[in-house]
């Protein structure tokens, strides 16, 4: 055998592996096609089957708890089939299922799962992120309120924004926490969010659209007092006044939150 | 005279806190590489935190080194970078290829055993091992295939490794039986083919069946026959550094440490 003979063994190995139906003629020149060889090989795909499956599992436990074993075990095929794997950690793998998900007839029927998808895997993110040092209430107690304004911050790498049209925040809470968090009456609640990491668990949380402007600003990079500023503007467009606008006490969860580092 | 061989357990996430909090009597741990492969988080702040009261190896299942095409340097740089980081006491892989130009298939698939194969993971182990400086062990698999045309076993294969790239071994006798129950091959003929300065590491771990097929699946006690294949292991070869790996339907973190008492109790009879 030649390196050029066992690469063409390895890509018609792999393809079978990958196929619907697999047939070992394409491997004839290596194998045999008796039917304990074929079972044999079956072996090899449906173990690789598997573990595409439980990384995914592990991933969106919320989204096969909506679609059920034997639906997720589908999608994570036909997922698979689309989306090949392309690195040895599949911690990478799911990257592309809730875009996938959305393409499917499902998703006409069921059009939050795409969302629960992309918010798990979010959180998936938040998980692994860098440590990032964040500031804490100290921190700030120990600088002058000036020159806190105007120190350039941005969020922490464990930080992420979310928006969906659907309550799948909501969604994921009931499912995830369901003593204390019942199912959204209706899925039709427009929702924004953050992930981040409360101490080493991602975890996310609803925030107002007045939040949601100040933390977009953060995550570009910009100072403290410019990201109240354009939050304070915000709150008063919208004409929220019956809840007065509060810098101090957003300022305060971000900072018990851990959101903030310097940039 | 045997004696006592270092036991250690693999750490999986679910035994995280427990490890924390009571810092069992165990001599070293294991972790598979890639489960720590993230930028920070939980899983590293656990490995940093425990590496200072264990010894700890890094153990591959994504890296491939037999895939002809679709072998990846990043994935190395992140074993590199990972090893720096933890220094750990061995770095190891697995004898299989994973990956072609057009997929990775995250799992540990059969390498013909032959000359062209020898050269192409020999050539593999010494880029490794150059990255790493320093050198890794090449862990046997258990495979349902084998390919009629091949001209090595795979202990003999793995032995001429040693020879060329000055690679250990790291033997996992559990693979040994399931391939003895799957292929005929006889295990203790396999320990045969081995010196006792190729053999760096043991792995210990359960299996089950499917009909007729031994199933490698890691989540089940070790069974009487690995046992019984260990002593003879341990005769052979001398003290190992000896690992209990369980994957599947993980028990209490107490299970693992009977398994490591077991292990200890064994190879204290091996050496009567």
């Amino acid at each position: 055998m030649t390196l050029d003979e066992l690469a063409r063994l390895q890509a018609a190995f792999g393809s079978q592996l990958s196929a619907r139906q697999p047939s070992l003629a394409p491997l004839s020149p290596w194998l045999d096609a008796d039917p304990d060889t074929t079972r044999r090989f079956l072996c090899c795909a449906e173990t690789v089957r598997h573990h595409h499956e439980r990384s995914l599992a592990l991933i969106f436990p919320v989204l096969k708890a909506l679609v059920g074993d034997v639906f997720f075990r589908e999608l994570a095929q036909e997922y698979g089939a689309a989306n090949p794997s392309r690195a040895g950690d599949l911690a990478r793998f799911g990257v592309h299922l809730p875009e996938f998900i959305a393409t499917l007839p499902v998703a006409d029927a069921y059009p939050y799962f795409s969302d629960t998808a992309r918010l798990e895997w979010m959180l998936h993110l938040a998980h692994g992120a860098h440590d990032g040092n964040s500031l804490s209430v100290r921190d700030v107690r120990a600088v002058d309120p000036s020159e806190l304004e105007s120190w350039p911050l941005c969020l922490h790498p464990s930080v992420g924004l979310y928006v969906s049209r659907w309550s799948t925040v909501s969604i994921w809470f009931a499912h995830t926490q369901p003593l204390t968090h019942a199912l959204p009456a209706s899925i039709h609640q427009p929702t924004r969010a953050i992930v981040y990491r409360s101490g080493w668990s991602p975890t996310v949380r609803e925030i107002s659209e007045t939040e949601w402007t100040a933390l977009a600003a953060l995550a570009e990079i910009t100072t403290l007092g410019h990201a109240l500023l354009v939050a304070g503007e915000r709150h008063e467009r919208l004409g929220a006044k019956a809840q007065a606008f509060d810098p101090g006490a957003l300022l305060s969860r971000w900072l018990t939150d851990r959101l903030l580092v310097r940039a | 005279m045997i004696t006592t061989p270092s036991i250690g357990i693999g750490l999986r996430g679910a035994h995280y806190r427990e490890m924390l909090r009571e810092r069992p009597s165990v001599d070293w741990l294991e972790v598979h590489t890639e489960n720590y492969f993230a930028a920070g988080g939980w899983d590293l702040h656990v490995l940093e935190t425990l590496r200072g009261d264990y010894p700890i190896s890094l153990h591959g299942v994504g890296l491939g080194i037999a895939s002809v095409h679709g072998f990846s340097m990043q994935h190395l740089e992140s074993v590199v970078g990972l090893a720096a980081r933890i220094e750990p006491v061995f770095v190891s892989e697995h004898l299989c290829w994973g990956a072609t130009s057009e997929a990775v298939f995250n799992g540990l698939l059969p390498l013909p055993l032959n000359e062209a194969s020898l050269a192409l993971v020999s050539e593999r182990v010494d880029l490794v091992q150059n990255m790493l400086r320093r050198p890794m062990l090449v862990e046997n698999i258990s495979t349902y295939l084998r390919f009629p045309g091949d001209t090595l076993t795979e202990t003999a294969f793995l032995a001429q490794l040693a020879r060329r790239t000055g690679c250990g071994v790291l033997l996992d006798l559990n693979n040994l039986y399931v391939n003895e129950c799957n292929h005929g091959e006889n295990a203790r003929a396999a320990l045969e083919s081995l010196s006792p300065e190729d053999v760096r590491e043991l792995h210990l771990a359960g299996h089950g069946w499917d009909g007729d097929l031994a199933v490698d699946h890691h989540g089940a006690a070790v069974a009487e026959p690995v046992w019984n294949l260990y002593g003879d292991t341990l005769r052979r070869f001398g003290p190992l550094p000896t690992l209990i790996e369980w994957d599947t339907n993980l028990p209490p973190l107490a299970t693992l440490l009977e398994e490591a008492d077991h292990a200890r109790a064994a190879c204290m009879e091996a050496g009567q």
